[in-house]
């Protein structure tokens, strides 16, 4: 990825988290996590493919992929409704914590170390 | 049998840090274990060195008070165990060997050619390390008081004994050595606890059903500050995590850089058990609070403790405690050293000046010594301000280093205006609204944290200030 275009997502991401701590001031409207789980993911993605550099394609998108399953499993949280008392359980919790649990902690804690190990020859090693 | 574990494990630490100074010949060793760290020990002096007593004793807390809020400052690790290597490892070990750079104000002195960004990095590095170290040797002597039954000041000034006999006399080296040794007996210590605290609440599903009972916000996704706070958490804990140096500068220290390739898997296994107390413990104590089957806590940071004292075998519970003493000293040993070498090497370099490797040597064990005196007499004497300063020293390292850091080691297009502008605004913004928010003269909205608000600002005015190319620019090379 060209440093120019992860630059640009880094600075989108810092511009949402200004606008959602903005927001926070002005009451914390319904968009406020939103825009601060878009910003933060999209920080985090500006910075992983800055690290992964510009000739490293299986980094850079195990990086996306982790990054998207982060943001997807903040969605699916800020979608659900909340939960209720006998409400239903997977994995011994309530649904849509072990959805969220799942998409942005499952996720990338497996794939980021192993698409690492396995791109380092490649595209860590030479550069 | 608290008692005796804990007199054991003190000698331990001591005995391996009396090895390790006798291999101690050069500020070299005493900065970076002479470049001689190998993975596994690299990987777990990095685990024990990032979590401090706050994973065995705050953290349960504050699960047992917010919930599943709490699990934000950890969740971002899924992450961060592998940023650490993809954004910083490979190149700073890289630059270290090349230029025999030793700390990281050393690596910013190189990137942007400054000696300014050296200096003011450095004096960033040593306010955050004052801070943390009054707020870490202060929970060192409330474990220290649990394990051998004195005095708090006793206690206080023991355990500060302890860490200056391997610190100040093996510096790095015993602490890497100490730090395999502590790291390893956290990760045993909270995978049996979780165990108990599983089988104490009858599984997770039961421990769910009884805490939805009180309150089902707890165990709902945000937990039960909302979103925004869990986000807010996120935010920082994970983009902070790439600012810390006394983690970064670990990258010097190991042997082979082609080791690099599987630290991000067992930094991560790593992880995984030594913060499995975390939830665990947090949620089983809730569980059990709201089934009736343990009074309420007094204080939450009571979870943990009261959690071993009922449900766990004395023994178990000893190597807990030792476990506790262990985070919160491998963590203090990275300050010292960090700490030790911002003030003889980094300010004076800035200033230019340079010591030889014999008064480096010396004066670095000197500065040592001192600051441990220093937290150690912040700790007794400054009450309520000591939970102040250690809440603004992760806060601070983040916002003065990540940009100049993490994306000026990345970024061709980063500038010398724009690493001095990131650093002086998160380290004069950081103190100006704690320091505020301490004594109550500003209120932040529920979300809305000063580390969040200095972290995306000082990244903002980084990229701003570069972007403005006014300034000569100098790719890293």
């Amino acid at each position: 990825m060209r440093p120019a275009v992860s630059i640009g997502i880094l600075t989108l991401g810092a511009v949402a988290v200004v606008g959602a701590y903005l927001l926070g001031f002005a009451g914390a409207p319904a968009m406020a996590p939103w825009l601060l789980a878009i910003g933060a993911t999209l920080v985090l993605t500006g910075l992983g493919l800055l690290g992964a550099g510009p000739r490293a394609p299986r980094l850079a998108a195990a990086v996306c992929v982790a990054c998207a399953c982060t943001m997807l499993g903040f969605a699916v949280a800020l979608t659900l409704a909340p939960h209720a008392a006998g409400g239903p359980l997977m994995f011994g919790l309530p649904r849509a914590t072990a959805l969220m649990l799942l998409l942005t902690g499952g996720v990338p804690l497996v794939l980021l170390p192993l698409a690492y190990a396995w791109a380092f020859p490649h595209e860590v090693e030479g550069e | 049998m608290i008692l005796a574990v804990g007199s054991a494990y003190f000698a331990a630490c001591a005995l391996i840090g009396w090895l390790a100074a006798r291999r101690t010949k050069s500020a070299e060793d005493f900065f970076l274990a002479g470049r001689s760290v190998g993975l596994l020990p690299f990987a777990i002096a990095a685990m024990a060195t990032t979590l401090s007593g706050f994973a065995f004793i705050g953290g349960p807390g504050l699960v047992y008070s917010i919930g599943l809020t709490a699990l934000f400052i950890i969740l971002p690790a899924a992450l961060t165990n592998t940023y650490g290597a993809l954004v910083l490892g490979a190149r700073m070990r890289a630059l270290g060997e090349k230029h025999a750079l030793v700390t990281v104000p050393d690596a910013l002195a190189l990137r942007y050619g400054s000696r300014a960004v050296q200096g003011w990095s450095a004096v960033a590095i040593l306010v955050g390390v004052i801070g943390y170290l009054g707020t870490n040797i202060l929970a060192l002597a409330l474990v220290v008081r649990a394990l051998v039954g004195v005095e708090l000041t006793v206690a206080l000034w023991l355990g500060t004994g302890v860490l200056l006999a391997y610190s100040a006399s093996g510096g790095i080296l015993a602490g890497i050595w100490v730090d395999v040794f502590q790291g390893a007996l956290m990760a045993v210590a909270s995978s049996i606890v979780f165990v108990f605290a599983l089988d104490s609440g009858s599984g997770l599903a039961a421990i769910t059903r009884a805490i939805e009972v009180v309150n089902p916000a707890l165990v709902g996704p945000w937990g039960a500050r909302g979103a925004m706070v869990a986000l807010s958490f996120f935010f920082v804990f994970a983009v902070g995590s790439l600012g810390q140096p006394h983690i970064a500068h670990k990258y010097y220290m190991l042997k082979d850089a082609r080791r690099l390739r599987w630290y991000p898997a067992l930094m991560t296994v790593a992880m995984i058990l030594a913060q499995l107390l975390f939830v665990g413990v947090g949620l089983a104590v809730k569980a059990l609070v709201a089934r009736g089957e343990m009074p309420a806590l007094t204080t939450p940071d009571d979870a943990t403790p009261q959690f071993l004292l009922r449900y766990v075998p004395e023994f178990v519970s000893a190597l807990v405690f030792a476990g506790v003493a262990a985070a919160i000293m491998s963590t203090v040993n990275s300050f010292l050293n960090i700490g030790a070498a911002a003030i003889t090497r980094d300010i004076p370099k800035a200033l230019g000046r340079t010591l030889d490797a014999t008064q480096g040597l010396r004066s670095a064990r000197l500065w040592t010594v001192v600051l441990a005196a220093t937290g150690a007499i912040t700790a007794q004497l400054s009450g309520t301000l000591v939970a102040f300063l250690g809440i603004f020293g992760y806060g601070l390292f983040a916002s003065t280093l990540v940009p100049a850091l993490a994306i000026g080691l990345t970024w061709e297009g980063g500038t010398k205006a724009a690493a001095l502008a990131s650093i002086v605004t998160g380290l004069l913004m950081t103190l100006a609204l704690e320091v505020t928010a301490y004594l109550r003269l500003i209120s932040l909205p529920t979300g809305v944290t000063v580390s969040g608000l200095t972290l995306v600002t000082t990244l903002l005015t980084y990229l701003l200030v570069s972007g403005a190319g006014r300034f000569r620019r100098k790719p890293v090379r």
